[in-house]
């Protein structure tokens, strides 16, 4: 790991919080709306961490320790994307599994904490996000193998680093099955539309929102920062697969990276403003057919 | 490591369907665990006090809470720091199988960058939450309750509810029975391999025992009987087959 490697990761954590304002801004032009600007959620930050924080009398250590542990997860995952096309700040042989477990310590952290409170809106949060979660896990891992089988390689510095380059002109059909793949993935990790809705203010309709209600002040920045963090995360996965930049610079990766950022969160808000909310009960269904993508590509890998 | 092995295998195209197989299973698996652990975790240690036993709970001795800490503290350590541990039960597992070490040793310095990486994270998380926070005092109240001026235990989320999305999928397999009155609504979870299978199983294999006892009660006479009989079953077959005797 040296300073230059952490360059892209710092610009990354100054641009998270823009992709959820691109998606919601997205969504209010195509429905003929103004909508907040785009730099909404660091408005709403900056007010959040100004605030005093209120804690139920019925928390413990466990609800405190929640946002740091989402925060911190997410941050240690993101050092495993190679943000240049080429090589991660931090990389090793499997740390595609360490990827995934970060991200279910963090939901595990954000869970246990939505449990302290004892509510009954958070339990049923909590709930959902494992649930879906044990869906999407799955489908995750099939598009990391399919990319462990089109690169041959094991880290996330291989997959989506120059091995990834090099098996586009023969593999491009699975990587694109991946890419759609994951694009579902993070539709659901997220809590998006077609999953769920961040815009909803009705308890029982939410997901993520619901968990994090009791939660004020700097945890609660913590929490929507980490958020977008996860969206940045899971829209870099996307724009990896389907965009090899190894070829080019390094300068140039990272730009051409957060333009299609940009144009996955502007597809986010595309998809949130053509389709409606499923229902729970459809959720499994949408993401066993990503992984059948994710399956698919892995037998075109085969032939 | 086993998902390293898995994928590594992946690499190699013979294994492959069973790699595809068992990574996707595990990757179900671990979702799963988390998902049970949460309600397991969450339904029993966090929230309200759901009954009078509960509330009345105290920490035990330190005697008594110091062995589960010390043992959970290894697991951890196992998994953070497996250089500590994966070399030395390499070692002996070479010793006793008599074959070679080599192989895991890369995986384990990386993943103790892996531990050392994800302790400064939490404690820069940390920090940055104390610098946040520092202006003003925590406040206390009751859990927003979403209109409900006095939350009680009876509100919160029950292990059943939790699990309910993810067993709907599973229909009949799920392993729930669910008792709906016009007034009263309760689901009451049942293992289904042991209730469905095992012990309808079991139930028939002693129901024919218990017929088959009075056959044997240990008389001899009765045992004589039994020979007589069974020599004379044997004759008459052999006579209707028409074989010379």
């Amino acid at each position: 790991m040296t300073p230059g490697s952490l360059v892209a990761p710092g610009i990354l954590a100054l641009v998270a919080p823009a992709l959820p304002g691109i998606a919601v801004k997205t969504k209010s032009l195509l429905t003929g709306r103004r909508g907040p600007p785009v730099l909404q959620l660091y408005y709403d930050l900056w007010k959040l961490v100004r605030k005093g924080t209120v804690y139920s009398r019925t928390t413990t250590w466990v609800f405190r320790a929640g946002p740091l542990i989402v925060l911190a997860s997410l941050v240690v995952a993101a050092l495993f994307l190679p943000l240049d096309g080429r090589a991660a700040p931090a990389s090793f042989a499997g740390d595609v599994i360490a990827f995934t477990g970060l991200l279910a310590l963090g939901r595990f952290a954000l869970v246990l904490a939505g449990m302290d409170t004892g509510s009954s809106f958070e339990g049923m949060g909590a709930s959902r996000e494992v649930t879906i979660a044990s869906f999407a896990e799955p489908t995750l891992f099939l598009c990391f193998i399919a990319l462990v089988l089109a690169t041959g390689d094991l880290s996330l510095s291989g997959m989506l680093g120059a091995p990834l380059a090099a098996a586009w002109p023969g593999s491009g059909a699975t990587l694109c099955l991946v890419g759609a793949s994951l694009f579902a993935v993070l539709l659901a990790e997220n809590c998006r539309v077609p999953v769920d809705d961040p815009a909803t203010h009705l308890e029982l309709t939410m997901i993520h929102e619901v968990i994090v209600l009791d939660h004020s002040g700097p945890d609660l920045a913590l929490i929507l920062y980490g958020s977008a963090l996860k969206l940045a995360l899971f829209s870099i996965l996307v724009v990896s697969v389907l965009v090899p930049r190894a070829g080019l610079s390094a300068p140039l990766a990272v730009a051409v990276l957060f333009a299609g950022l940009g144009v996955v969160a502007v597809l986010v808000g595309v998809v949130e403003s053509t389709m409606a909310r499923l229902r729970l009960t459809r959720v499994p269904q949408l993401l066993v057919g990503a992984g059948a993508l994710a399956l698919f590509g892995i037998i075109l890998e085969l032939r | 490591m086993i998902y390293q092995a898995l994928l590594t295998g992946g690499s190699e195209r013979d294994t492959i369907q069973l790699t595809v197989l068992s990574a996707v299973a595990l990757a179900l698996m671990g979702a799963l665990a988390l998902a049970c652990f949460a309600k397991v975790v969450g339904v029993i240690y966090l929230g309200m006090p759901r009954d009078s036993g509960a509330s009345a709970a105290r920490e035990p001795a330190r005697g008594m809470t110091l062995p589960p800490v010390g043992l959970a503290g290894l697991c951890v350590t196992i998994g953070l720091l497996p250089v500590a541990v994966v070399p030395p039960a390499l070692r002996v597992g070479a010793l006793v199988a008599g074959g070679s070490t080599g192989g895991a040793q890369v995986a384990t310095v990386a993943s103790t960058v892996f531990a050392g990486v994800l302790a400064a994270g939490l404690l820069g998380a940390w920090y940055l939450h104390r610098a946040l926070s520092r202006r003003r005092v925590p406040l206390q109240a009751a859990t927003w309750g979403c209109g409900f001026a006095k939350p009680t235990p009876r509100m919160a989320y029950t292990a059943s509810s939790f699990a309910a999305p993810l067993l709907a999928p599973l229909g009949s397999f799920a392993g729930t029975r669910t008792d709906r009155t016009a007034q009263a609504f309760a689901t009451h979870a049942f293992d289904p391999v042991l209730d469905r299978v095992m012990l309808p199983v079991w139930r028939g294999v002693r129901a024919a025992a218990t017929r088959l006892r009075p056959i044997q009660r240990g008389r001899l006479s009765v045992y004589l009987l039994y020979v007589g009989a069974a020599v004379i079953t044997v004759l008459l077959y052999l006579l209707s087959a028409g074989r010379d005797l």
